[in-house]
């Protein structure tokens, strides 16, 4: 049984089932839609869910029956998966680096975190030069700035602190 | 008809602005397609933030000849090195390869962009004459249809997408529509799932939901897996445009084979769920079997090269038409290329037909031009275009996630939805990780909205028997045929050996 997509599985049902609770609570015209789509879904987990114990149910059985290696004959080398635990400390860093970035962008804006963020990655993830890495931020900043700050006049966002720490500094 | 078929065409070259919107997304697609890591969902993805602002016309038309000239840049890797960028172009190097190996490389890559280039052109023409057949059948569609088409379509897409994965496929798409419930209900003015929270009035934004359940997954999974398509040296594959040349002319001298496979790919596409390698290797399979020496098939025969690649690239037009005209993405690619259409404000349906033919012809049109212009471009600098497959995966993250956060921000300009896009990524992540489906998790949100209206209307017109309507009878027979069989495959015991993939 893959444990990983049951849980996930579990987790859509808990969803779908706290979504389908929280509609409960609207008039009927606003509800319906949600009922309509929700209880199925809480259906399809549960199907999903019954799938995947008579899966691990049947290999588990089936394992019981595998033949044994045969003996002298050296088993071919097993091809590592795409995902497993010899991926895990790099996909949680890269979960860190991702949140970090988007919690740097809400809290100190765009301006601040492109540059930091660009160049802490590329010197410690990527392996590139510390001087590279300072340039490759600094030029994405600055095409930043060109692209929405004066072609395109957007704003984007200076972040919830930012702007604080600047009027305090008296900047 | 000809007055807009026309019209459109002069609209679209005598703009110097949309040409030169067109160029750049041509450019932007062929650097893309050979990129690692980046494939044409995610490129489509970042690209949204960008269209912000242009008009409808303009939008789309960038979008869509990013997303068309994608995998024309694909195959290089795949006959140079023998490392195919994607599914779509494992098929081209059963032969591509072998023809590099014996010093055939600039053949191979002037037949096989050339073939790509034709079938994409060849499959915009297949869409174009379809339309006055399809005009009398979507317009015979009521409210009642349109909201089955919208179950339909999640059920389809996640049964051929994935087989076996057909109940995880709903799930995935049944949650898309269960988001879609979120903000202002139209009909009670009830704030459903969104509590005080302003920034959810409005529904889950569009944008911040196809980045989190895309783009931020295929980034995290290329900074955890690093590396470059190619790790072979760049060894000198005696590249010449005489070759080159004679590789072009392959395509004309098997003029029958590229029209067959064109169509053939085309026709696949219209399909929701068949992506480009199963016209791929479909093509392949019938260029085999239709030669009259198959034993050259797989030791460099160019018939192994062109055939993939016209239906890879064929598929397009003909999965436009699902796309426009139903709201049902003919691929995973399609399904984002939608959702940024409706952010643009063009609304798929049969409506389509009726109100906004001359962007249907326009589109149609940018497939051709975009196609002419990416062969143009591809055969000039396709040698030096190569280099781009040593490129190292993790140099690539940072970017992708600023594009990723500025398009988040700017869909509405509210920091929220970065909060938003932390939460959905999670999810999309474990989509990801767990081998889900995700494309119906945008047909769900994408069509959700318009799901809820239409059965609003099919209610208050025909009350719950809409249910029984004819052409609501035969699609719902449809949706539990499909669902009978999703248990079925899950259930049945399963042969050993029965996993052999087409390519062995």
């Amino acid at each position: 049984m893959n444990s990983f997509s049951t849980w996930l599985t579990g987790l859509m049902f808990a969803i779908f089932a706290v979504m389908v609770l929280v509609s409960l609570q609207y008039p009927p015209g606003a509800r319906f839609m949600p009922l309509i789509v929700g209880i199925p879904g809480l259906l399809l987990c549960a199907l999903q869910l019954a799938l995947d114990f008579a899966k691990a149910r049947r290999s588990r059985s089936l394992d019981r029956f595998r033949a044994a290696p045969k003996a002298g004959k050296p088993e071919a080398a097993a091809e590592l998966p795409e995902f497993g635990q010899h991926t895990r400390g790099r996909e949680i860093l890269m979960w860190i680096y991702f949140v970090a970035f988007v919690g740097s962008v809400v809290l100190f804006g765009f301006y601040i975190t492109v540059p930091i963020g660009i160049t802490l990655f590329l010197w410690t993830q990527a392996g590139a030069r510390l001087p590279v890495a300072a340039g490759a931020g600094a030029a994405a900043t600055l095409v930043l700035f060109l692209m929405f700050g004066e072609l395109l006049q957007i704003r984007l966002h200076p972040g919830l602190v930012a702007p604080h720490i600047a009027r305090a500094v008296g900047l | 008809m000809i007055e807009t078929m026309f019209g459109a065409l002069f609209g679209l070259v005598s703009s110097p602005h949309i040409m030169g919107l067109m160029l750049i997304a041509v450019i932007f697609g062929l650097l893309v397609g050979v990129t690692p890591g980046i494939g044409g969902k995610l490129s489509i993805a970042m690209a949204i933030p960008f269209v912000y602002g242009m008009d409808m016309v303009a939008g789309a038309v960038f979008l869509l000849t990013m997303h068309a000239v994608n995998g024309t840049s694909g195959q290089i890797s795949s006959i140079m090195f023998g490392i195919p960028g994607d599914g779509d172009d494992a098929a081209t190097t059963l032969d591509g390869y072998p023809l590099a190996k014996k010093g055939e490389a600039a053949r191979a890559l002037g037949a096989s962009i050339t073939a790509s280039g034709v079938g994409g052109i060849i499959g915009a023409v297949v869409f174009a004459l379809l339309i006055p057949f399809l005009e009398p059948i979507v317009l015979q569609f009521s409210p009642a249809e349109f909201f089955l088409i919208a179950i339909l379509g999640i059920s389809f897409i996640a049964f051929l997408s994935s087989g076996d994965k057909i109940v995880k496929g709903l799930i995935v798409g049944f949650w898309g529509l269960m988001l879609a419930t979120v903000g202002m209900d139209p009909q009670t003015g009830t704030a459903r799932y969104a509590g005080d929270h302003l920034f959810l009035w409005d529904g889950v934004s569009l944008v911040t939901a196809v980045l989190a359940l895309f783009a931020v997954p295929e980034m995290i999974a290329l900074g955890t897996k690093g590396g470059s398509i190619s790790s072979v040296s760049a060894e000198d594959k005696n590249f010449s445009y005489r070759q080159l040349l004679s590789g072009i002319l392959e395509v004309p001298r098997h003029w029958w084979l590229v029209l067959r496979t064109s169509v053939i790919g085309a026709v696949i596409g219209m399909i929701p769920g068949l992506g480009g390698s199963a016209a791929a290797w479909l093509c392949y399979g019938h260029a085999v079997q239709t030669s009259k020496h198959p034993e050259r098939f797989g030791k460099g025969a160019i018939e192994g090269v062109i055939a993939p690649e016209t239906a890879s690239n064929g598929k397009e037009g003909g999965s436009l038409l699902p796309t426009l005209f139903f709201g049902i993405p003919g691929s995973s690619g399609m399904a984002v290329l939608l959702g940024a259409f409706l952010i643009l404000g063009i609304q798929p349906g049969a409506r389509m037909m009726t109100d906004h033919l001359d962007l249907v012809w326009t589109l149609i049109w940018a497939l051709i031009v975009g196609n002419l212009i990416a062969v143009a471009i591809l055969l000039v600098i396709c040698r030096w275009v190569a280099v781009l497959t040593f490129v190292n995966g993790r140099y690539l993250v940072p970017f992708i996630l600023l594009f990723v956060t500025i398009g988040c921000f700017v869909s509405d300009f509210q920091w929220q939805n970065l909060v938003v896009l932390v939460l959905l990524s999670a999810i999309g992540y474990g989509f990801l990780r767990a081998d889900w489906p995700r494309a119906p998790f945008v047909i769900g949100l994408v069509l959700g909205g318009e799901a809820e209206g239409s059965l609003h209307q099919a209610l208050q017109l025909w009350g719950y028997g809409f249910f029984l309507r004819p052409l609501s009878l035969v699609l719902i027979a449809m949706i539990v045929s499909l669902m009978a069989i999703a248990v079925w495959r899950n259930l049945r015991p399963r042969r050993h050996g029965r996993q052999v993939g087409f390519g062995g």
